[in-house]
């Protein structure tokens, strides 16, 4: 049977598959010290870690049994723990130990030793990536660590930067935006307006019945004294205001010439 | 719900619940969908944390859902609306609520990851630590062990929520505001009822991308939650709305607006007896009158520049005039409430040549959520003075002003109004494009954003339906101005009688439209000359200026570096513009780099520069970066700051790695600051002993613990 934890430990309890009863004997065993275990079933548990409400919280990872864990599954696990804390895994006795060495090693968890009775432990390391590291070449100079956090003059607020998982750190993956309003209107589509009298819309739907692209299109229509709203996407009057009813229809001095 | 008694309203609760939902006490129909007898439907809480308007618009656009449904509920920013539900779930307050709290937020980021100002008390509460990990959880403060997942129960959790975050994902702190927050209410225990949802301003089609999905699930949400029996589903279009505000006519005198033009060609602003738009004393903002109004770059630069020198105004000729602005640090702002141009406001006066511009309107209250706009003149605007001083028109407008023009256009929930015949076509056309740009978010970019037209001029475009537009729909439309910020270029710590503000005017041409677009606010600083007076706040910077003996590396080019130009005063020994010969002890070094086109057309501040140079040699040093020079600057190829830094890149190690130096960079947001990064990493790497990894990692770091800060602007 396991120690006790102590009272301030964040705990969970991995499982795979086990009777109720030993379970109840191990939460029973751990908890008598007055710390907080939670019972997780291992393969619902690794399916959603990232959006655990514990993230980056929990003191020590236990397995009630032994869990067949391979380098990836720990990895995903590493992150559930607070930077120190600890996993202890029980081993079947056909475990190799020091191939589960290597895993959690590769996995990045620190301090791998074997306690008694065929468990493993192992911790996260204290540090969290980005961390500072010794200076190599150049002498350390006078220690001047000048630091302000967000919560500088808020005594009684919690550090919010720990709230933040690696996940939340990485940039999005973000479609790139289509350049800015070509002289053709929305990223490449060639609209036909209402009432088209062009004859770009007969084009475009005998061009789409025989699956060809829409061919250019002329430059009249009849919706030009509309505004922008109405305008097709070819029209010569795209970013002037509408005509006021018998305003000569002119095209400004300079809208003429090419842009390039 | 309480519906307005409008005189000409025709609207009929759409849905038949009006009494039933929100109101407390078992409703009946809440039994359809909850075996629980006599449950009481939670208290709904709609509010935002918002720094430029577009999470409060966001919020708005839910908040016109639940009141067209006929939900009750509180409406608000976080810090108005948001810490009572909060502290209600949290038992923190002695109340006999016992009602499920359920809050729908919309909150962005601002600064270096912060919260935006009106929800920084919520943000206190919420990150507290006297609230308790399972507080919100609702049976006592443990986490049930037989609920594996830790998220509390939809059921019994004091507080569910939906959350989303609008931010930009060119800044490294990305969403930070809304995923902390996120993070912080479930481990307290609160339920969240869907995932979060991250708006982005770089996504394809804007932020929008995501919130469009977040507000259908949240209709779904609330229908189910308050048994809503409606015909329509997701946003009704359709459905009726109350006015926000009601606006009537005062029949009293009409008021006289007048303008100056003074022979140099500048304008000095004053809007007649009704005076600028100044809200009230509590908000912190004041009057201020321009002292000077200089232009800095050369006549025939491209770019037009301004020095502008202001000093706190009396608000009345009874209240003694304040003659001293308060105290301030190098790195905080000037918010400025700035107006509209003449132009504007009469080209669009005549697009709505149906209302009358001079006569008195009074707004009053409404709707529960909506007090009457503290800003505006107590005898009374007229439409001239909301069109010039309270509207936003030179805005882009967004979905949801589509939406409301299209309501006003079919005259939904007001009496209908009549049109010509040779209207009554245009006006479907117009109708038909208005619902098209509300549901399509490609072609909305592609007519609004890309080329970004203003209201003023999407008005234009629409004259039927914009000739429907009521007094009492306004409000409803058209959005307030916002502040704009200006970082503050000179010194005042210790009280002064002016302070400098270095503003870029911004003019340029989009594809497409035919005429400029013009920054509304550094339009209106420039021709705003001596004598104007202007609505102005100081704020609070979110830059941390570290201590006098930290070495520092000032980055600023362009007009970044007008808060260098405050903090460089500051460190080596200048008190309120006197020079000391002698820097002020113990002093460390300040290295600065600065970036403009050429040393004669654009060179901020160049004689303080060189005579802090002759004074200071050796705490002092000015780093220049031309990118257009001529063959006789002494610089042959074109140059950026970060080449400056590189070349320098020894120095830098040593300021930063020796010293314990600090970095700031100030400036426009985009290439630069990546560059910038860039720069000092291989600074780094090659003088400092380290490789990429480890450079990126510790600056990483650096920015998490302020050392490397950037105060950049779009």
């Amino acid at each position: 049977m396991p120690a006790a934890l102590t009272a301030d430990s964040v705990a969970m309890l991995l499982w795979r598959e086990a009777t109720p009863e030993s379970l109840s004997e191990l939460m029973a065993a751990l908890t008598t010290g007055g710390a907080r275990v939670q019972l997780e079933q291992l393969d619902r548990l690794l399916d959603s870690v990232g959006q655990h409400p514990l993230f980056g919280g929990v003191t020590d990872l236990i397995g009630a049994h032994p869990l067949g864990l391979g380098r990836e599954q720990l990895g995903r696990l590493l992150p559930l723990l607070r930077p120190g804390g600890a996993v202890r895994l029980p081993l079947a006795s056909s475990e190799s130990l020091e191939a589960i060495r290597r895993d959690l090693t590769l996995a990045g968890f620190v301090g791998v030793e074997a306690e008694g009775d065929g468990m493993l432990v192992a911790r996260r390391p204290e540090y969290a990536l980005g961390s500072s590291a010794p200076l190599k070449s150049l002498p350390a100079g006078p220690a001047k660590v000048w630091q302000v956090s967000a919560n500088d003059d808020d005594d009684g607020l919690i550090d919010t930067d720990e709230l933040l998982t690696e996940e939340d750190r990485a940039p999005p993956v973000v479609a790139a935006a289509p350049s800015c309003g070509e002289a053709s209107g929305a990223a490449g589509k060639k609209r036909a307006c209402k009432n088209c009298t062009c004859g770009l819309a007969e084009e475009e739907a005998a061009a789409a019945a025989a699956g060809a692209a829409a061919p250019a299109p002329k430059s009249s229509c009849g919706n030009c004294y509309l505004g922008d709203a109405f305008r097709c996407s070819s029209c010569p009057y795209l970013g002037l205001p509408p005509f006021k009813p018998g305003e000569a229809v002119t095209i400004p001095a300079g809208r003429l010439a090419a842009d390039l | 719900f309480q519906q307005p008694d409008t005189p000409h309203s025709t609207m009929v609760p759409p849905c038949n619940n009006g009494e039933e939902s929100g109101t407390g006490g078992g409703g009946t129909s809440s039994q359809l969908h909850h075996p629980e007898p006599a449950r009481q439907p939670p208290q709904l809480t709609i509010a935002y944390g918002s720094e430029t308007g577009v999470a409060q618009d966001a919020a708005l656009t839910l908040y016109n859902f639940a009141r067209s449904h006929g939900l009750n509920c509180r409406f608000g920013s976080l810090d108005e609306v948001g810490i009572v539900a909060l502290e209600t779930a949290a038992d923190c307050l002695p109340s006999n609520d016992l009602r499920q709290q359920l809050l729908i937020a919309a909150c962005s980021t601002t600064g270096q990851g912060d919260p935006p100002a009106n929800m920084r008390k919520f943000w206190r509460l919420a990150m507290s630590r006297r609230l308790t990990q399972g507080c919100l959880h609702g049976n006592g403060s443990s986490q049930s062990a037989n609920n594996p997942h830790g998220n509390g129960d939809s059921a019994t959790a004091r507080l569910r929520f939906c959350l989303i975050g609008f931010g930009d994902s060119s800044y490294l702190q990305y969403n930070f505001v809304a995923k902390k927050l996120h993070r912080r209410l479930c481990l307290l225990g609160a339920n969240s009822a869907c995932p979060l949802a991250l708006a982005n301003d770089q996504d394809e089609l804007g932020p929008d991308q995501a919130f469009l999905p977040f507000a259908e699930t949240v209709s779904a949400l609330l229908t189910d939650t308050f048994s809503v029996r409606c015909a329509c589903v997701g946003s009704c279009l359709d459905a009726p709305l109350p006015p926000l505000y009601r606006v009537e006519a005062i029949a009293a005198e009409k008021s006289t607006d007048s303008t100056h033009t003074t022979a140099a060609n500048q304008v000095v602003v004053v809007v007649g007896a009704d005076g600028p738009r100044l809200p009230p004393p509590e908000t912190g903002y004041q009057l201020a009158r321009i002292v000077a109004n200089k232009r800095v770059t050369a006549e025939d630069h491209f770019q037009d520049t301004r020095l502008i020198t202001l000093s706190p105004a009396p608000t009345s000729a009874e209240s003694p005039s304040p003659t001293l602005w308060s105290p301030f640090q190098p790195g905080d702002v000037l918010q400025v409430l700035p107006s509209n141009s003449q132009s504007a406001v009469s080209s669009l006066l005549s697009t709505l040549s149906h209302l009358d511009p001079e006569t008195r309107l009074r707004v009053s209250q409404s709707d529960p959520n909506f007090p009457p706009p503290p800003d505006l003149p107590p005898a009374g605007p007229t439409l001239r003075w909301l069109l010039t001083n309270y509207f936003d028109i030179s805005c882009v407008p967004r979905r949801s002003f589509f939406e409301t023009l299209r309501r006003i256009a079919m005259c939904i929930g007001d009496e209908v109004a009549t049109t010509t015949e040779e209207d009554s076509s245009r006006l479907d056309m117009e109708i038909e494009r208005l619902g098209e740009f509300v549901r399509d978010v490609d072609e909305l970019a592609a007519y609004c954003n890309r080329p970004r037209r203003t209201v003023a001029e999407t008005l234009r475009d629409f004259p039927v339906s914009a000739s429907r537009i009521r007094l009492s729909r306004l409000f409803d439309l058209l959005r307030p101005i916002q502040p704009r910020s200006f970082s503050i270029a000179s010194l005042g710590q210790s009280g002064c009688s002016s302070l400098d503000l270095l503003v870029a005017v911004v003019r340029y041409k989009s594809k497409l439209m035919s005429e400029p677009r013009l920054g509304l606010c550094s339009n209106y600083l420039a021709s705003a000359g001596p004598g104007s007076v202007v609505t102005v706040r100081l704020q609070r910077g979110t830059l941390r200026v570290p201590p006098v003996d930290v070495p520092l590396v000032l980055v600023g080019p362009g007009t970044g570096i007008a808060p260098f130009r405050g903090l460089v005063q500051q460190r080596h020994g200048v008190v309120n513009g006197q020079g000391d010969e002698a820097p002020a002890a113990g002093s460390a070094q300040t290295l600065v780099f600065f970036g403009c086109r050429h040393p004669e057309k654009d060179f901020y501040f160049q004689s303080d520069w060189l005579e802090w140079s002759r004074l200071w040699p050796d705490k002092f040093q000015l780093a220049t970066a031309f990118s257009r020079p001529t063959s006789d600057s002494g610089q042959q190829t074109k140059c950026y700051v970060q080449d400056r830094i590189r070349e320098l890149g020894a120095d830098v190690a040593k300021l930063l790695l020796l010293g314990g130096g600090a970095v700031i960079v100030a400036g426009s947001s985009g290439a630069m600051p990546r560059e910038v990064l860039s720069a000092v990493q291989a600074a780094l790497t090659v003088h400092g002993g380290f490789d990429e990894a480890e450079a990126a990692g510790m600056l990483a770091e650096w920015q998490r613990t302020g050392r490397y800060q950037m105060e950049t602007w779009s």
